[in-house]
């Protein structure tokens, strides 16, 4: 099945074992991990608190859904995510990967919806780009994932 | 405008926290303490009658049976009773010294309902995460009061 509409400028975030696809609108920047601050009594899949232009971000792992636990090494990335919609303005996160992402213009032709079935936990859908296997995150599902329904002050 | 707060800096099991120096703690040097040897909190402050319990945490903040700690910091002073957090070092640092922003930890709250850093002191490339008080004292007193001493 092909992707109806238009062409959109997105990035593929080398992540585990396949790539997540999101609107490069969604990204506020791509920055190396210089030192990251363990969040004690967190998540195995939040790595840590990293300063970005000095503000404190919470960098996840979100690869361990679906494949193996990520390592940092020296091409790994965060990439730095505005506030997901009905967030506080403060609220950036990271997500790591494993290599600088690539810039893609996607157009409908382009991208095929795989046959996996709704696929892995916090992937909307699963996708081929350019024989590559990828994942388009699913926003309301990293929306309870991340935030504690009654401790989080955004609501 | 000079900013007349203060932060408390603490430095337990390797890591080092901030805290705001807020109006219900208070800290108690190791000899006005003693050692608990038989349940999950380390030591304990008899105060008229009633047992303050003090807790050591480890790297995974799960209660040590004791640490090289030096001074007992108690939370919630007039609730009844506080609760302490035993540390290896703590130091008193000028809010104005300190650049502090909001943070939003991601995951479920380890206590119900509270998150216990809701912010962080950032430096050029350096973070220390901003313990809650109530947070703090939440998630110690959610370690379980058996201090072994039948009070």
């Amino acid at each position: 099945m092909a992707l109806a509409d238009d062409r959109i400028h997105a990035l593929l975030l080398p992540v585990s074992d396949r790539y997540l696809l999101v609107p490069s609108a969604l990204v506020a920047e791509i920055t190396v991990v210089n030192a990251l601050t363990p969040v004690p009594l967190s998540p195995p899949w939040l790595l840590g608190a990293m300063a970005w232009r000095s503000r404190p971000v919470a960098l996840c792992d979100l690869g361990r859904f679906w494949g193996p636990a990520a390592t940092m090494g020296p091409k790994s990335r965060a990439v730095v995510f505005y506030p997901l919609p009905g967030r506080l303005p403060t609220e950036f996160f990271a997500v790591l990967t494993n290599a600088e992402p690539q810039s893609r213009t996607i157009e409908a032709p382009s991208v095929l919806l795989t046959d996996e079935d709704a696929v892995h936990p916090h992937l909307a859908v699963s996708l081929d780009i350019d024989e590559r296997r990828a994942g388009i995150p699913d926003i309301a599902s990293l929306k309870e994932l991340f935030y504690d329904a009654i401790a989080a002050p955004g609501g | 405008m000079t900013d007349l707060r203060h932060y408390l800096e603490l430095r337990f099991a390797g890591q080092t926290f901030l805290m705001p120096n807020v109006s219900d703690i208070s800290v108690e040097p190791r000899e006005n303490m003693q050692i608990e040897r038989t349940g999950r909190a380390a030591a304990l402050r008899m105060v008229q009658g009633d047992s303050w319990l003090a807790y050591a945490l480890g790297p995974d903040w799960l209660p040590l049976p004791g640490s090289d700690w030096t001074r007992a910091v108690f939370l919630g002073i007039g609730a009844s009773p506080p609760v302490g957090l035993l540390v290896d070092d703590l130091k008193l640092l000028p809010a104005g010294t300190l650049r502090i922003e909001p943070f939003t930890p991601l995951g479920p709250a380890p206590v119900p309902g509270r998150h216990l850093f809701p912010a962080a002191a950032v430096g050029r490339g350096t973070l220390t995460l901003v313990m809650a008080p109530e947070g703090l004292a939440a998630y110690l007193r959610s370690l379980g009061g058996d201090h072994g001493l039948g009070g």
